[in-house]
């Protein structure tokens, strides 16, 4: 049991055992430093390629506004420009936004929570590599003119195989598409870590608003991402076999990709915000000298927006005729969640008064952050109401204010983290001087580039258009416009030149906390977060516990050496943090690696119709990480460690309690808002074209064999039941597996063959149950796999009673896809005969 | 701790997938003796979402006070939630006003 007034004890500690820690935590060099794992380098590695990503789409946004700033003119051919500002708009936010928040997430959350290293550092690798290779292969369609031209939201029809019959928009569908499972893995890292990693004591009245922040931010891709993927793969299916979901024709409806798109979309924005909020609320409190005002509040207004924000996407379709009413509620919604975001400006402000600022380059970006969001916000609030918003939609007043939100919101946060926290990531910090040049111009810059948006958008220029008439009078304003965008890419150009200078990465050596700031972040240590583990008291403990840092690199918390002989970090519970038991967390490999290679081969391959290349990929995949799980799962290999402070603690724990479990819960989670989405799809194609559903009962496949295929999942269900009884009997685990995966394979197979008289291309109808049937055969198959991996695992006797995650993720699995499989052949089969 | 949230989920989805489904197949379904039952079920749900609210609210701010809740962070967490409640309440009635005065479906 926990006894804290032992720490922090003042023994000596043994020799050579920091220099161990430094040993086990240290990543490869020369040409293997490609395979490290640990959290800080693909931290730093991620935010640099996000970076990366920042000025690519902002050379293309430079492109543009060279081309606006005259009247008629010539440099920029239409197609090319419908080419920039789609893929501006894409890879700013799918390629820079969402991975650069998620990015400083790995960097920043495992030192503020004080834990070693993310709970699944191979994970983060894996979607970091992902990331990196889709994304610079994506960038690069714009280099070949293949890029996708049809908007950032891509709607079909347009961009539907009749009207964009090129590969285009396959790259779009296919490339983002899987970048948006690199950040739903991150978002899986995220949750698991900010729950399970925690400091001990630090309960969540004690959480950091940034680790609460990116919480809800986690939370939130955990529900709208699976939308935009059903959506991404419903448009492929439409565009590579011609399955009519959008067609309106055949009773699909264009509309379904909006409402799919929007439930992603909107949430989107606050998918970004809400991190780059967080990180305000890390930096005022420090750079103001005083606590933060209405912690209690804020952690509302981060909840009450993860939830609302969810409310608000049919905002984005207040033209589409949908009827006034419901288009009044998302207004309502619209308007209810300015509230939370009005709850945090006015903590900022408070904090900001409360203390002494000095104006320090963060302070600048923090104020300039709060001047420029708020009157995003305000316009915001002017294009939630219906009215307004039918004048405004589809013009440069949108432009303005969609700007005024991401970069007030995201970027100047984002330049405020980067210039407050280098100083605990590199030896030197960025200098003041050129600090402040760069947010003069990027803040002058700002206003000049887009305030004038606002007035040539209420003058009636549409958005997306390559030129405009002279006679129109919007030709200065263009010129300003332009003017400004250029001052923001010289701002961003003397940053880089800042950090080309002065950043010199290192975690032992670095400028230390030259902010004087209260959170552990700011702890003297290395890779391996800090030395020791700290027992956490309060919301700023190197503000309240003196001389804790010393007493952290001393050793003298919890956990001062490597205890298992490994790298490790200590999982807690997940509200009020009390150690349970040691996570012992891999070192370099190059499994995750590999994986994303083949993962990226799969999907970009498969987009240029390069079939067997691709399925190669695709099974490099599956055996690199294969082989990255294999030596997942190690069981009791060693005894209880004693973590200081009178705590022992096992190194092995299944069942609820483990992190193994917990991210099995959330990747189900995601599964099931992909089956969600789905069945939205086939009642929103029953709504608008009842007509091409079966009308009698007659049309409709007999009852026999659903019921023979609903019993074949029950069967299965009942096996994977089964087996969770007899783990330590290999035999009956055996059979119970082979029989449970025939079982589903057999529910599924029936299922596909009583639908042999419909064919997917005919109709909204068909192409609606097959795509239930598609996604639900994809569990299927996913389902297959992970038993076919349980067998192997029990015969090379690696799995038993005791040893048994695997066995306990494989049954989570199982269970859930037998439920979506019965709810499948109820809409399917039951719904129909209901309304016929 | 989120569950008045949820309840503000389930309640919007509900009044807009109802309002969506009457319009889509005209007012001829969402009638009762002749009289039109869309704004009815719609306070009904209204009604419904702000009683389960009210007691999420009344149990948080119980267990706020309670003995149970020795451990340091618990109050927290009752705080919390009671908060979560209060705005789902403040949501729940500001998306059920527009029913007082828009028309339901275009004409």
């Amino acid at each position: 049991m926990m006894s804290d007034t032992r720490l922090p004890h003042s023994a000596p500690r043994p020799q050579g055992e920091l220099e161990r820690l430094k040993a086990i935590w240290q990543p490869p060099t020369g040409w293997r430093f490609f395979s490290v794992v640990n959290n800080t380098h693909i931290g730093i590695l991620y935010v640099a390629t996000a970076l990366l990503f920042f000025v690519l789409a902002g050379i293309l946004a430079l492109l543009m506004r060279t081309q606006l700033a005259i009247p008629e003119n010539e440099f920029i051919d239409q197609g090319t420009y419908n080419q920039l500002f789609t893929m501006h708009g894409t890879v700013m936010m799918f390629l820079f936004a969402v991975p650069a928040v998620e990015a400083m997430g790995v960097l920043l959350l495992p030192n503020m929570l004080a834990a070693r290293d993310l709970p699944f550092p191979r994970l983060s690798a894996y979607a970091y590599w992902a990331y990196l290779v889709g994304g610079v292969v994506f960038f690069c369609t714009v280099f070949f003119d293949v890029a996708p031209d049809g908007g950032w939201f891509m709607y079909p029809p347009l961009t539907s195989f009749v009207f964009s019959p090129g590969v285009n928009s396959d790259f779009w569908l296919l490339g983002i598409g899987f970048i948006e499972i690199s950040a739903i893995a991150g978002a899986i890292e995220i949750i698991v870590g900010v729950m399970r990693t925690r400091a001990p004591g630090m309960g969540l009245d004690k959480l950091p608003i940034y680790a609460w922040a990116m919480l809800v931010f986690a939370g939130m891709i955990v529900f709208a991402f699976p939308a935009v993927i059903v959506g991404t793969m419903l448009l492929e299916l439409e565009r590579a076999f011609h399955w009519p979901f959008f067609m309106a024709e055949k009773g699909g409806d264009p509309l379904l990709w909006q409402h799919l798109f929007w439930f992603f979309g909107h949430p989107e924005v606050y998918i970004i915000f809400l991190p780059a909020a967080g990180m305000v609320s890390m930096m005022v409190p420090t750079m103001a000298g005083v606590r933060l005002i209405g912690y209690r509040l804020t952690v509302l207004a981060l909840l009450g927006t993860g939830f609302l924000s969810f409310g608000l996407w049919v905002h984005h379709m207040f033209a589409t005729g949908i009827p006034q009413l419901s288009l009044s509620f998302f207004t309502a919604a619209s308007m209810a969640v300015a509230i939370p975001s009005g709850i945090q400006v006015f903590a900022w402000i408070a904090t900001f008064a409360a203390g002494k600022a000095k104006l320090h380059t963060p302070t600048l970006f923090l104020l300039g952050f709060l001047f420029i969001f708020v009157l995003g916000g305000l316009t915001g609030v002017m294009v939630a109401v219906v009215p307004f918003d039918w004048q405004a939609h589809d013009t440069y007043f949108i432009v303005a204010h969609l700007h005024y939100v991401l970069i007030g919101g995201m970027v100047f946060p984002l330049f405020a983290a980067m210039y407050y926290w280098t100083p605990s990531l590199s030896r030197r910090r960025l200098s003041e001087r050129l600090g402040r040049w760069v947010f003069g111009l990027m803040f002058v810059g700002f206003n000049i580039a887009f305030f004038p948006m606002h007035i040539v958008g209420m003058a009636g220029m549409p958005r997306r258009v390559y030129t405009y008439a002279g006679d129109l009078g919007w030709g200065p304003l263009n010129m300003l416009s332009t003017v400004g965008a250029f001052m923001i890419g010289l701002g961003v150009l003397l940053f880089l030149i800042d950090m080309a200078r002065n950043f010199r990465l290192s975690f032992d050596h670095n400028a230390g906390n030259v902010w004087h700031a209260g959170t552990l972040e700011w702890l003297p240590g290395g890779a391996y977060s800090a030395r020791s583990i700290p027992l956490v008291t309060s919301r700023e403990p190197l503000w309240d516990q003196p001389g804790l840092a010393e007493d952290v690199q001393e050793g003298r918390y919890y956990l001062p050496g490597a205890a298992t002989g490994g790298r490790e970090t200590i999982v807690t519970d997940p509200v009020d943090a009390r150690p349970q038991y040691i996570l012992q967390l891999p070192g370099p490999g190059w499994a995750p690696v590999i994986g994303a290679l083949g993962t990226a081969a799969f999907f970009l391959l498969l987009t240029v119709k390069l079939v067997l290349p691709a399925l190669i990929g695709g099974a490099i995949a599956i055996w690199a990480i294969w082989r990255w799980l294999w030596s997942t799962d190690p069981g009791v290999n060693h005894p209880p460690v004693d973590i200081g402070g009178g705590i022992r603690l096992p190194v092995y724990a299944t069942g609820p309690a483990s992190h193994s479990w917990w991210a099995t819960v959330v990747l189900l989670l995601v599964a099931g808002s992909m089956f969600l989405s789905m069945a939205f799809a086939y009642l929103f194609l029953w709504t608008v074209s009842p007509d091409v559903w079966p009308q009698t009962r007659a049309a409709l496949p007999g009852p026999a064999v659903p019921i023979i295929s609903a019993m074949c999942l029950l069967l299965s269900a009942a096996c994977a039941q089964y087996a969770h009884a007899r783990l330590d009997r290999a035999v009956s685990l055996h059979l119970a597996l082979a029989i449970g995966a025939c079982a589903l394979l057999a529910g599924f197979g029936l299922e596909l063959w009583t639908h042999r008289d419909l064919a997917p291309s005919e109709s909204g109808y068909g192409a609606a149950v097959y795509g239930l049937l598609a996604l639900h055969g994809f569990f299927v198959i996913v389902v297959t796999v992970m038993q076919a991996y349980t067998m192997v695992r029990t015969a090379r006797g690696l799995l038993d009673a005791t040893r048994r995650a695997t066995f306990d993720n494989t049954r989570l699995m199982w269970l859930y896809t037998t439920a979506q499989g019965l709810i499948a052949l109820l809409l399917v089969h039951g719904f129909p005969r209901l309304t016929g | 701790m989120g569950a008045g949230l949820l309840i503000w989920v389930l309640y919007f989805s509900s009044i807009y997938i109802y309002t969506a489904l009457v319009c889509a197949r005209g007012n001829t379904q969402s009638q009762w003796l002749g009289f039109p039952v869309l704004r009815p079920i719609i306070g009904a749900l209204t009604i419904v979402a702000i009683a389960a609210l009210a007691l999420v609210l009344w149990k948080s701010l119980r267990g706020n006070w309670h003995a149970e809740a020795r451990r340091a962070d618990r109050p927290f967490v009752a705080w919390v939630g009671a908060a979560v409640a209060a705005y789902g309440l403040l949501a729940v009635l500001w998306s059920a006003l527009p029913a007082i005065w828009v028309a339901a479906c275009p004409p």
